[in-house]
């Protein structure tokens, strides 16, 4: 019996080890999928200098995918892989860190997402890049502020979008509403609304981040350009009374009112555009990367019109405008050539209509809005960018620190939820501006 | 034929060498792994939490005990440990209370045992992302089964968003834990349930006992041990909750549902305060640990 054990030990042993050896050699020898050679019959195969990019954009987003096909094709030295991340914020650092990061990367360019890495010395300069291919003459400038840190320039900010309100044009139509020219208007058309039970705007605010881009256009329309940019930059305090009113306005008085559907804090994004694609209710606030879903008829088949929120008090009005995120190198870069000439086909003249009509996103560059075929609300966008560049404002949680952003988060739900004045939240939103001052993590854009 | 070579008192004989060899051949690999990738984590989380330390900068400013002391007047910390009690006390008297009725109900001789057994056991395969997006939406505001059910007997009121209400959401997180939990009380009960002597339960009976006190006094003290690990475990996990609570609520609304391993990722990962984050962690560590070793001595005593 024991004998017989033994040897069944030994047999496992020589079993495994056999079993490992074989499945070394198999590795070893067994070609990978995609090699990314260029292995045409008769000739030699040539390697190719392979890039590998890391995205936001899902993985199975068509738009993007032709990118990398068209560029692959163009390009037979470089081969990008393309690969989507849904938690690149939790893996990047890391990653980069241990030298097993992306080549390219898609990320946000505020201070406390690419600034951090930028400082960290993990992205490679662009400075000689955009003289190189000359991207000062295409790239719009706000694309290279916003991805420059201390005065280098690390990447090209992408999907330029604006916030405003979005409005069913046949609610409008059949209630005798008009897109509202002030604040006071603006409350007179939601009063109309609600009292024939429409909810007169939808907002979801369970994802927290929805209520950065309301504050971000009240501080924008009550404290103004300059003010905004003055307190995102540390120089001017949060809990200044502009800033106190820009929170109570939409976070107390409105909720108040009833302007909004119920139960905001446990209501999803989406569920608060079903909320409008339904009908249920008249209006959203929101940012121009819904375009895509608004002039959509699986989802929405009324007319979708669109407005910036009001003059409030007469004041000049700044409605936020910026970048999503943006497109950076990483200093271990295997071919930064590569990364180069794969940010530069992004942004060429063969690649604008894939993002316009594929994506409804808006790329950083000049462009005619009339030489592609875009939606009559995408065309809108595109041109209010253009023609009110200057008097725009900011989305504040691209640019302010990630600690400030935690605060503005948790901070306005708990003002919708009764649980803080908006006073209350001003001053926190100013400690965490003083504590990411003391950490250095605060972007200057005063001009 | 020669004789056996003599094994001195304390030397192995080479057969028993050869058997202990064997053994560490297979204990190695597993030591080797644990230590990879639990034991040095561990140290290095020790060493980050001694740093300023953004996750992403080459250098890590040593800082001694400053996260450790700043920690002490951190009040989300403390708001976040409150719920973390929360969370221990219900999620462990609850799930336990619910598997050890049921377990006793179905072990007297319920029909259809395996039947039951099935059903309160379904939840506990279920992955807790799974968990917390399907009382998502029951708990959705606009159209979840809770709502709807409170609407439709006339209980309008009551009806709510359950996860946006400062009031209700942690109960409400609360609630979805226990429902996932007590199916893993249940059958682990139910296996200790067939150790039971039954002939003290039949002692009982006939010396007078009704069905609670042959409850309490036979059958709960012979599945002390069962008991006591569910209770250990249901412990340290209460300290450790993530993963339903940051699907549902992300900690929110504002902080009404941050518990410490949510706040831990926030700091770590959401505010690139690595060293602060692993000085959460460390707390965290340690009061798992604390707690069930001094339940598990108190269970011990009790029993001496």
């Amino acid at each position: 019996m024991s004998t017989s054990l033994r040897h069944t030990r030994r047999d496992f042993l020589r079993f495994s080890g056999g079993l490992s050896a074989s499945i070394l050699a198999v590795a070893c020898v067994t070609p990978g999928a995609d090699t990314g050679t260029d292995d045409t019959a008769g000739e030699p195969a040539v390697e190719k200098e392979q890039i590998l990019v890391w995205d936001q954009f899902g993985e199975d987003s068509v738009g993007v995918n032709e990118i990398v096909v068209k560029f692959n094709e163009a390009h037979p030295e470089y081969h990008v892989t393309r690969e989507a991340q849904t938690n690149m914020r939790d893996i990047l650092k890391t990653s980069l860190d241990a030298g097993a990061g992306p080549d390219v990367m898609y990320y946000d360019t505020g201070p406390g997402f690419a600034g951090v890495l930028a400082r960290a010395g993990l992205l490679l300069p662009l400075d000689d890049a955009y003289e190189q291919y000359a991207w000062n003459e295409r790239i719009l400038p706000i694309a290279r502020e916003r991805a420059s840190f201390d005065g280098v320039t690390y990447g090209i900010g992408n999907e330029l979008e604006i916030v405003g309100t979005f409005y069913n044009e046949r609610i409008f139509d059949e209630q005798g509403l008009a897109a509202p020219d002030t604040h006071d208007d603006f409350l007179a058309v939601c009063e109309a609304l609600k009292a024939q039970d429409i909810i007169p705007m939808a907002w979801g605010n369970q994802n927290k981040w929805p209520a950065g881009h309301t504050f971000s256009v009240f501080s924008g329309n009550i404290a103004g350009k300059d003010n905004l940019a003055a307190a995102i930059s540390g120089e001017l305090a949060w809990n200044e009374p502009d800033f106190v009113e820009s929170i109570q306005i939409p976070f107390v008085d409105m909720v108040d009112a009833g302007y909004y559907n119920t139960d905001i804090n446990a209501v999803t994004y989406d569920d608060s555009n079903l909320l409008f694609y339904s009908g249920q209710a008249a209006m959203r606030l929101t940012g121009s990367w819904m375009v895509d879903g608004y002039t959509n008829p699986d989802n929405i088949t009324d007319p979708v019109g669109f407005f910036f929120y009001p003059s409030i008090r007469e004041k000049v009005i700044a409605p936020p405008a910026g970048l999503g995120s943006g497109y950076f190198v990483g200093r271990d870069a295997q071919s930064p050539e590569g990364a180069f000439a794969y940010l530069n086909f992004l942004f060429s003249d063969e690649t604008i209509g894939d993002w316009l009509e594929g994506m409804a996103m808006i790329p950083p560059v000049r462009l005619n809005a009339d030489d592609y075929s875009i939606s009559d609300l995408l065309r809108f966008t595109i041109i209010e960018i253009q023609q009110n560049a200057e008097s725009m404002g900011f989305n504040i949680d691209v640019l302010t620190p990630d600690n400030y952003n935690t605060m503005m988060f948790d901070g306005f739900q708990e003002v919708i939820g009764k649980v803080k004045t908006a006073q209350e939240q001003a001053d926190d939103l100013e400690a965490a501006m003083q504590e990411a001052i003391e950490r250095g993590t605060v972007m200057d854009i005063t001009p | 034929m020669t004789a056996a070579a003599p094994v001195r008192r304390g030397q192995l004989s080479p057969r028993a060498k050869r058997k202990a060899l064997a053994g560490w051949a297979f204990v190695v690999p597993a030591l080797l792994i644990y230590a990879f990738f639990f034991v040095q984590p561990f140290f290095y989380s020790i060493y980050y939490s001694l740093t300023d330390w953004n996750g992403a900068d080459p250098v890590k400013q040593f800082v001694g005990l400053g996260n450790y002391i700043k920690l002490a007047g951190d009040s989300l910390l403390w708001q976040a440990l409150g719920h973390n009690l929360i969370w221990v006390i219900i999620g462990t008297v609850s799930p336990i209370a619910i598997g050890l009725l049921l377990g006793v109900l179905i072990w007297t001789g319920a029909l259809g045992r395996v039947l039951f057994r099935t059903i309160y056991f379904l939840p506990v395969v279920l992955s807790e992302v799974v968990i917390a997006i399907i009382w998502n939406w029951i708990y959705h505001p606009l159209f979840g089964a809770v709502n709807q059910i409170l609407r439709g007997i006339g209980l309008d009121h009551l009806a709510r968003g359950w996860l946006g209400d400062p009031q209700t959401a942690l109960l409400a997180l609360l609630m979805t834990a226990i429902w996932s939990y007590y199916g893993f009380c249940f059958v682990i009960i139910m296996a200790g349930l067939q150790n039971v002597d039954i002939s003290l339960v039949e002692a009982a009976t006939i010396d007078g006992a009704n069905g609670w006190q042959r409850f309490i006094h036979v059958i709960v003290p012979q599945l002390s041990h069962v008991l006591t690990m569910i209770t250990a475990f249901t412990l340290i996990g209460g300290f450790n909750v993530f993963g339903i609570v940051f699907v549902m609520t992300q900690g929110g609304p504002g902080t009404a549902t941050q518990v410490i391993a949510t706040y831990t990722y926030r700091k770590a990962f959401q505010e690139s305060q690595v060293g602060y984050g692993a000085a959460l962690s460390m707390v965290m560590t340690l009061l798992s640990l604390a707690t069930s070793y001094i339940f598990i001595r108190l269970r011990e005593r009790q029993e001496q």
